[in-house]
């Protein structure tokens, strides 16, 4: 049931993402129903992290198959070839088993490493 | 002997059964997935992974990562299948000595025989986990149009694995056997196998366990992938119309819509509708897009109609090459994931004017079917008797280039037979026996199994020599094949190892390769072990270190944290003997804290009874 739950997860955490992004030039009611969602993404990631639910450390990492998905290859100057550049949908354990694989952008490798 | 596993080697997925208990159950691999993905990955830390995890990162690796291979298994590298999969794989597809199909990968070069081999090791050490004890022999199926090379080569991939590879079947023969036929009267068999890339259409006849293939038929570029692809193009078209935004450029976005086609086309299986919901999925200059749309059964149908028609066409020729109507199949079997979708059943019904058996779950039932076989060469399984067929006819180019049949196909094997040729010219003093395989009147038209010459002919008119040619096929379909010349006796004989395939040397070889590798993937799958376990046991260690660290002697304290500091640089190095100490270190670090906490407690509750 978990597994299932994790897309409503992505949906909520992207509206936040969408809208914290927004200028703060909206009106302080707005803001306030921002921070009111924010609470309960808050609250749905305590809920998930009782049953033992981690998200999986994703941009920064260096690609690993076992834990991530590679959708895409994106070549980039500031990061070493096989690092996670971007996380697209967030991974999740359960305790020891991967739940989920997180969904990321990996930079690519350099051309003359193939 | 052991349990001997079933393998549905696929082109897409494969799956593995066993007899275990008195019922076939169905082999997880080491992820939990009852069916794995036949794709290997070589990754530059030289691991080779498999299944889903080689899925995973073949967008980064796409030239290291091989999928398909099923396409090039005993085939040339000039074949049409070769030269299609050369046009659309990532990987490289090289041709060798003996014109075979080969693949290079990280500057090295693999035949098919030892990729397959490499996803069977791994399904066969999943095996071995399930049943708590070694596997070492297994049925393997083929498609039933293989021809010996192909079955051959999916021996090799076998034996490369470790494994004795009893027998090779065909699928639809296995999912005959999974329905419980072969017990009884003359039955004729209609198998429809709707897989994720291929379609195939068998008619079989079944008469007292002997399963012979009448017809094959199929398109092997239709499956459910490109089911899957309508859906998606549909909502990408719905999206534009809507957005004026084309999901299509957008990788994340195709991603995503990738994944709710596949699911939306499951659920309209049992559905009559449903929606897919997609917040956030783009966005432009008026702020986030989402896609919300409903699909109804009937517009899912409507996409994939000519889909689902491509597949009469196929069934008919099957029918007509074996010379029967449709009303003469007794039992239709649906095989392939993509078969559970309504309008495949009730095609399949129109076809063959009943309903199709479809309770066994297709994606399993060829797997379950090979175990079954495996059963009853172990005599688990005792009320069938199966008897193995020769696919296709074994003969000779006679003069003319013409073929001339010493063994009908379809004959049960193991089996024997002779026929006696002469010369063509006075004073021939030399035969050439060229041994073909086909059905086709003239040699060039057959696929030629080898050569040999039988010589020291006494000079005599032609017409008068006397050449026994005695073909013999054993119960793995091996052909061997001798000559002799009955006035002096004189014999010549081959074991046909085709003009294709590995030579026993080079299997040894990749067998001895493939066992150090094991070995290696052993000793990398304990390294990842370890890094998960002393990764935990930092983090939590830390975690207890802050709460009750306190309670350590300042000099423990410090130890405590140079400990940790070791455990978090081991991971850093990935170093296994540094793991290894790094794991005995931190362990010692929270058994400290453990105690220092239960005397803490202990003591509060003295004094509280105090």
């Amino acid at each position: 049931m978990t597994r299932k739950l994790l897309p409503v997860v992505d949906n909520l955490n992207r509206a936040l993402d969408a809208e914290r992004s927004v200028e703060t030039s909206e009106s302080p009611e707005f803001r306030h129903f921002l921070h009111g969602v924010e609470l309960i993404g808050k609250q749905l990631n305590e809920v998930l992290e009782s049953f033992g639910v981690q998200p999986i450390p994703a941009v920064g990492e260096r690609f690993d198959p076992h834990i991530h998905e590679a959708v895409v290859t994106e070549p980039s100057d500031e990061h070493e070839p096989d690092t996670v550049i971007a996380e697209l949908a967030r991974g999740y354990r359960i305790g020891d088993r991967l739940l989920r694989p997180a969904m990321v952008k990996v930079s690519a490798r350099r051309a003359d490493d193939d | 002997m052991g349990k001997i596993i079933g393998i549905d080697l696929g082109t897409t997925n494969c799956c593995v059964a066993v007899l275990e208990g008195g019922t076939v159950q169905i082999v997880p691999n080491k992820e939990g997935g009852r069916t794995t993905p036949s794709v290997v990955g070589f990754t530059d830390k030289g691991e080779r992974l498999v299944g889903q995890i080689a899925k995973r990162q073949a967008v980064t690796n796409a030239s290291n990562t091989v999928y398909a291979v099923k396409r090039l298994i005993g085939r040339k590298f000039d074949s049409a299948e070769g030269q299609r999969m050369r046009e659309t794989a990532p990987f490289e597809i090289v041709d060798s000595q003996n014109g075979d199909a080969r693949v290079r990968v990280q500057g090295r070069v693999y035949s098919p025989p030892e990729l397959s081999g490499i996803v069977l090791q791994r399904l066969k050490a999943a095996a071995e986990d399930f049943l708590g004890e070694a596997v070492a022999d297994a049925i393997i199926t083929v498609p039933a149009y293989f021809d010996d090379t192909q079955r051959q080569a999916t021996k090799d991939a076998g034996k490369i694995a470790g494994l004795n590879v009893e027998r090779i079947i065909n699928e639809p023969t296995a999912a005959a056997l999974a329905y419980g036929l072969g017990k009884s009267e003359a039955e004729k068999i209609a198998v429809y196998d709707l897989g994720g890339g291929t379609f195939d259409i068998s008619i079989l006849e079944m008469n007292d366990g002997v399963f012979e293939v009448l017809s094959t038929s199929g398109n092997t570029y239709l499956g459910g992938e490109d089911f899957d692809e309508r859906i998606m193009n549909w909502m990408a078209d719905q999206f534009l119309a809507d957005s004026g935004i084309d999901l299509r450029r957008d990788r994340l976005a195709l991603q995503r819509l990738k994944e709710a086609a596949e699911r939306a086309k499951c659920e309209l299986s049992s559905a009559s509708e449903t929606s897919f919901n997609l917040p956030f999925i783009a966005a432009d200059a008026s702020g986030p897009k989402h896609l919300n749309k409903t699909l109804t059964r009937e517009k899912f149908e409507e996409l994939v109609r000519d889909l689902v028609q491509q597949t009469v066409e196929p069934c008919e020729r099957a029918l007509a090459d074996a010379k029967l109507q449709a009303s003469d199949i007794d039992k239709v079997i649906l095989v392939g994931g993509q078969t559970r979708s309504p309008i495949v059943e009730r095609t399949v019904a129109d076809i063959f004017g009943k309903k199709a058996s479809a309770e066994i779950n297709p994606d399993e039932v060829v797997a379950m079917g090979a175990a079954i076989q495996g059963g009853v060469l172990t005599g688990d399984v005792k009320d069938i008797v199966l008897l193995d067929v020769l696919p296709l006819s074994l003969g000779l180019e006679t003069r003319g280039g013409l073929f001339t049949k010493i063994i009908e196909r379809n004959s049960t094997i193991p089996l024997r037979n002779s026929l006696t040729f002469t010369t063509v010219v006075d004073n021939q003093s030399s035969v050439e026996i060229h041994v073909l395989q086909g059905e086709r009147e003239v040699s060039t038209g057959n696929r030629s199994l080898g050569k040999f010459e039988l010589v020291g002919i006494p000079p005599a008119p032609r017409g008068i020599p006397q050449v026994e040619v005695t073909f013999e096929v054993d119960a793995n379909g091996i052909v061997s094949v001798s000559a002799t010349d009955k006035a002096t006796g004189r014999e010549q004989q081959m074991r046909i190892t085709p003009s294709s395939g590995l030579a026993q040397d080079e299997i040894d070889r990749i067998i001895r390769e493939a066992e150090t590798s094991a070995e290696s993937d052993r000793s990398q799958r304990d390294k990842i072990d370890l890094v998960n376990r002393l990764s935990s046991l930092v983090k939590n260690t830390q975690r207890s270190f802050l709460e009750f660290g306190g309670l350590l002697s300042k000099e423990s304290q410090e130890n405590a944290q140079r400990l940790l500091g070791e455990g978090e640089a081991a991971l850093k190095s990935d170093e296994l003997g540094e793991l290894r100490m790094a794991l005995d270190a931190v362990d010692r670090v929270a058994r400290q804290l453990t105690n220092a906490m239960m005397k803490e407690s202990a003591e509060s509750e003295a004094t509280k009874e105090s």
